[in-house]
């Protein structure tokens, strides 16, 4: 047995000490355990979901074949919509619900993909241009609502702080470029959603906690 | 002829466990003693097929809302895993593990089996058994179930229907608690660091505070969370959970599960010093032991998990059902378990073969380091099972611990997830 001073305890059957990690200076006396082994030493196999796989193949695959014989000459590519709904559905599980990355990113991809859905639809429904004129600023100021909300509830590092004033300052841009690139036809929705963005970004710069300011001036130096 | 198999219904809390138990959260805990002399596996195996033969309604296997007797052989083994393995309860013909490791016998129970009152009541006959084959004459001193008796059908009985009124009362959600975050350690293995010291210093601590052993082991361990885990952004409160003994207050002598769960609040002003943690800790504890309390729980916890509705749902889910429950009443509103078994009270005749006792009980994936106590033969065991690397609250808890009590602590650990002594 040996004694370890920084923790004032004696220490058996191990020469370092297993509060502190610090060896102590006696002999190794009786070990107590054995040298166990876990409850399951083969890493279990991740399962690839080819079951979720197939059904959305054969489903879209049976929407297209489907499609394609019965559009003729002036129908739309229908099938297209079905697709982006399962393509939807298989990131929301396999990334929203399942993955471990930051809640910023998650909420990205999201807003991303929805964005993508709504030009799809509206690509089919005749290409009347709502989705970039009105659908993708929506969608960029619920985004933009959900991150302040999610800042504002809940306790997060400072990276996942940064990460949802990166995503805000981003996804504000969106719409103003589509304004820009003569994408959008009306101009007011896209601006008020990059205003919004704006402003949501200021807000959180000056009411950031204390932590992440810390981090913010060690770091970055201002 | 074919002889039909006992069965045994659920106990009330029994009905939780298997619907909830898993890798990360294994309801299984663990009663050992660490003898003075090296174990004998051979009269370890006779003693253990004595004592389930005393003990028949723990001879058994998990069927479906019931418990079965197995019929099958049952074989002590040599320690090998770390501590509180899981059962898979629908494979598995046994439901408790006896194991052997140099100087130490350990049972490991699954919760839906009996609590730690029961476990230790199973140790001390096998105890018996086991001195008694080795050629030992100890008088029982009326503290041991013998071998040679007649199980009673009051030892496996559910205490909680019996003192149950029939009243219904509303379940209340505590608000969330601090958790203990930390890296996992590796494979999924559970680390354990007993510390062992004698019980006369740690009582005449907790006199000089006016507090119980109990009170005042919380209160050091709600401080030890708050200078190690906590930090700026977190002001959730500290909450501790204590199992409680309903045996104190409700005569029984079942060996099946009649405890409570009592969540002692510490708020993270008051867990900032020894002497206000002490406080909170005392008024919360002996506010919520009192007899009506316990009455109320009791009431709570017959009303939900008896409820005709709970009882008619297909059993797929109320597992789902139960595994909410769980998790939202139960992991979300606590930081620590802290378990305190208290004295084997073995007899006189046992203690000259007894270095100390130990007790470990399960972690789960929110509340990653738990606690329990225990003590025989005047030597305390504080035991500590942990998921994770760090370390510091238990440094901080006894390092604290020594310095107050003026006794010798000694450490020992299972060295699981510890590398070249890297802690």
């Amino acid at each position: 047995m040996g004694k370890c001073e920084y923790c004032g305890v004696t220490v058996r059957g191990s020469s370092a000490c297993p509060l502190c990690g610090r060896k102590v200076r006696a002999q190794r006396s009786e070990k107590m355990y054995p040298d166990g082994s876990a409850d399951s030493p083969k890493a279990k196999n991740k399962r690839l979901p080819f079951w979720q796989a197939a059904v959305t193949l054969s489903v879209v695959g049976a929407c297209a074949w489907v499609n394609l014989a019965t559009r003729g000459s002036t129908g739309g590519y229908w099938c297209l919509d079905i697709a982006a709904v399962f393509a939807y559905l298989w990131v929301l599980v396999l990334h929203t619900v399942k993955s471990s990355a930051q809640g910023s990113l998650k909420l990205s991809l999201q807003a991303l993909l929805v964005m993508v859905m709504l030009c799809v639809f509206d690509w089919n429904a005749g290409r009347g241009l709502w989705s970039v004129n009105f659908g993708i600023p929506i969608v960029c100021a619920g985004f933009i609502f959900l991150a302040t909300y999610i800042v504002v509830t809940r306790k997060m590092s400072w990276s996942g702080y940064i990460g949802y004033m990166a995503a805000v300052a981003l996804f504000g841009q969106i719409p103003v470029v589509s304004v820009m690139l003569g994408l959008a036809q009306i101009a007011w929705p896209g601006i008020a959603a990059a205003g919004y963005a704006v402003f949501t970004f200021l807000v959180m710069l000056m009411f950031a906690n204390g932590r992440y300011k810390n981090e913010r001036v060690r770091r970055l130096r201002f | 002829m074919i002889r039909e198999r006992k069965r045994y219904p659920l106990d009330t809390a029994a009905k939780l466990f298997p619907s909830v138990s898993r890798p990360t959260n294994t309801s299984v805990f663990r009663l050992s003693v660490v003898l003075t002399e090296e174990v004998r596996p051979e009269a370890l195996q006779k003693a253990a097929e004595e004592t389930l033969r005393r003990y028949p309604y723990m001879a058994v296997r998990l069927r479906k809302n019931e418990l079965e007797e197995t019929g099958r052989p049952f074989a002590v083994v040599q320690e090998e895993k770390t501590p509180c393995a899981l059962f898979e309860p629908e494979k598995e013909e046994f439901l408790l593990r006896i194991l052997w490791y140099k100087r130490r016998i350990s049972v490991e129970i699954f919760h839906a089996l009996a609590d730690g009152t029961g476990g230790v009541m199973f140790l001390k006959t096998l105890l018996h058994c086991y001195f008694r084959t080795l050629g030992c004459t100890i008088d029982p001193e009326g503290k041991i179930l013998l071998p040679d008796e007649t199980p009673q059908e009051e030892e496996y009985e559910n205490s909680f229907l019996r003192y149950y009124d029939g009243t219904k009362t509303a379940v209340h959600k505590l608000p969330p608690a601090f958790k203990i975050k930390g890296e996992p350690l590796p494979d999924g293995g559970r680390n354990v660091i007993h510390g062992v010291f004698r019980l006369d210093g740690l009582k005449r601590a907790a006199k000089r505070q006016g507090a119980t052993v109990t009170e005042y082991l919380c209160a050091l361990m709600a401080f030890a969370i708050y200078r190690e885990c906590v930090n700026g952004l977190d002001d959730e409160p500290i909450v501790l959970s204590v199992p409680v003994n309903l045996r104190a207050v409700f005569p029984s002598c079942t060996v099946r599960n009649f405890f409570s769960i009592v969540n002692i609040t510490v708020s993270a002003e008051q867990a900032g010093s020894l002497r206000a943690a002490l406080d909170a800790v005392r008024r919360e504890l002996r506010g919520k032991t009192r007899p009506e309390k316990l009455r109320e729980a009791l009431r709570e916890s017959c009303g939900a998990m008896e409820h005709p509705v709970v009882r008619a749902v297909p059993q797929f889910m109320r597992d789902a059902g139960l595994r909410f429950v769980f998790a939202f009443f139960s992991e979300d509103v606590k930081t620590m378990t802290i378990s305190n078994v208290g004295a084997f009270d073995l007899p006189k005749g046992m203690l000259p073969y007894i270095d100390h006792a130990e007790s470990v009980v399960y972690p789960t994936e929110r509340s990653p380091i738990n606690c329990c106590l225990c003590s025989a033969g005047g030597k305390m065991t504080v035991s500590f099972i942990r998921t994770v690397q760090e370390t510091g609250p238990i440094r901080f808890f006894f390092r604290f611990l020594a310095r107050e009590t003026g006794e010798e602590i000694s450490v020992y650990t299972n060295d699981w997830g510890i590398l070249n002594g890297k802690v």
